[in-house]
């Protein structure tokens, strides 16, 4: 019994004399270590998908008959590369005409907009700045433009060349990010200059 | 992360179903431009009007859809109008404008046609002129129109916006049914908005089916120089409105005649 319990005082004891004829530690912080998250690297990337909300506004000759719309839409698409993706852009906006003392004045009008595009993107760290292009369909609800020649008669749909700009905030979650985004739009059937698309969008990618 | 899949996955379904539902709904309507300003003159006796006739282009229904409306007038025992008052919603847009320096006033009034019945207040005059009645007699005739709203009053370079809205032409089209087909008295219904007092439809049958109206005739009358642009908003429940090749719907209504006592 009294063996044993020498047996099991022994490391202790080394323990012991080992700190005792250490010499004393001497560390020195030369900067501040590096922060183990966000690392841009295990953000998810590949399918993702947008819900945008924001405003589209008329510029040219039907910006004093077209008012400015409430817009809502999305986007779907896939992150080819970081800095490369191709995505489809569905966006739907409303609008009040007010065409000066005509019978127009007044009316909803609704424009729907699908448009294929591309997505050029320069990470830095958890920001991303985006150039973003597409083609498209756009469609009129109604034919009001037409009665104030904005359109031919009757034309209710048009193409869509769009170009803008984006920057795109990473939450700390690996899917979640958030941005602003706005764009200008060209509709070949519709006399006037274009529209602008301006919003903000939450992306969850897959 | 399946969950968060097929709620993203469901929204977007049900974005594009909202999408492609406003797309193609009966809240698009089309919209007519009538073809030219309405303008109009003050005439002899300081009263002028004029009448625009516009006819709203429709579609000649298909031998199928004869078919049904056929076997559909067997069932109900009256004849179904192609045209569903309770599918299709017109209105019209107005700008009325006084061309004059000094104040005045103006009316505007809206006859029609359905496919059954042609109200047309201008051909009903004309049938009193051939009664060879004395001068003063004629002028005592009052022809109620179909849609008749308050007279407004101008001031010097007024402009004034309004709408002939759609449950307005909805209670023409029933008056009008009910004058061409159900041997209403025209003063009796005209006067008086039938959900409030339904004087004079004592022979429409329960359960009508509406005729639409598919022939506008406005007419403004005004004490000073005015003129009046408007536009015809069609709401079209069943894709009824020309389109295409396709062959326009051109039936030939009853003339409603005046009668005395009317």
């Amino acid at each position: 019994m009294t063996g044993r319990r020498i047996r099991g005082a022994a490391p202790l004891l080394f323990a012991v004399v080992m700190a005792m004829s250490s010499s004393p530690a001497r560390a020195q912080v030369t900067s501040e270590p590096v922060s183990p998250f966000p690392d841009p690297r295990k953000f998810a990337h590949g399918l993702f998908g947008e819900a945008e909300a924001g405003t589209v506004v008329f510029v040219g000759s039907a910006a004093a008959a077209v008012g400015p719309g409430v817009a809502v839409g999305g986007r779907f698409g896939y992150e080819v590369f970081r800095w490369l993706a191709l995505q489809v852009h569905a966006i739907g906006s409303t609008h009040t005409t007010k065409f000066a003392d005509a019978p127009q004045a007044g009316q909803l009008l609704q424009l729907y907009q699908g448009i294929a595009e591309l997505r050029l993107t320069v990470p830095i760290g958890r920001v991303g700045i985006s150039v973003v292009g597409g083609v498209g369909l756009a469609r009129l609800s109604t034919n009001v433009l037409g009665t104030a020649g904005f359109t031919d008669p009757d034309v209710k749909r048009s193409g869509v060349y769009s170009g803008g700009a984006s920057v795109d905030y990473h939450s700390l979650s690996r899917h979640f990010s958030f941005g602003l985004v706005a764009a200008f739009a060209k509709y070949p059937s519709v006399h006037t200059s274009g529209a602008v698309n301006a919003g903000a969008y939450v992306r969850y990618t897959f | 992360m399946r969950t968060m899949t097929n709620t993203v996955s469901l929204g977007w379904l049900y974005a594009t179903l909202v999408i492609a539902a406003g797309c193609d709904s009966p809240n698009t309507p089309t919209y007519f431009p009538a073809m030219g300003p309405l303008g109009l003159e003050a005439g002899q006796m300081g009263v002028a009007e004029a009448t625009a006739t516009f006819p709203i282009p429709f579609r000649a229904p298909s031998d199928t859809e004869r078919k049904i409306l056929a076997d559909e007038s067997a069932r109900l025992k009256f004849t179904m109008p192609w045209l569903r008052q309770d599918k299709i919603g017109v209105s019209v847009q107005y700008t009325l404008r006084n061309l004059a320096d000094k104040s005045g006033t103006a009316r505007i009034t809206v006859n029609g046609s359905s496919e059954f019945a042609n109200y047309d207040v201008a051909a009903q005059r004309m049938a009193i002129a051939a009664m060879a009645l004395p001068q003063q007699q004629q002028d005592e005739i009052v022809i109620p129109a179909l849609i008749q709203p308050a007279p407004l009053r101008f001031e010097a370079g007024e402009v004034v916006s309004g709408v002939i809205r759609e449950d307005d032409f909805a209670e023409a089209a029933l008056d009008l049914d009910a004058i061409g087909r159900w041997m209403a008295r025209p003063a009796s219904v005209l006067i008086n908005r039938s959900e409030v007092n339904p004087i004079g439809m004592e022979k429409v049958p329960q359960g009508l089916i509406v005729p639409a109206l598919f022939r506008v005739y406005l007419t403004l009358t005004a004490s000073v120089p005015m003129r009046i642009e408007f536009t015809v908003r069609v709401r079209d429940g069943k894709d009824q409105l020309l389109a295409g090749d396709a062959v326009e719907f051109k039936p030939t209504p009853q003339a409603i005649a005046y009668m005395r006592g009317t």
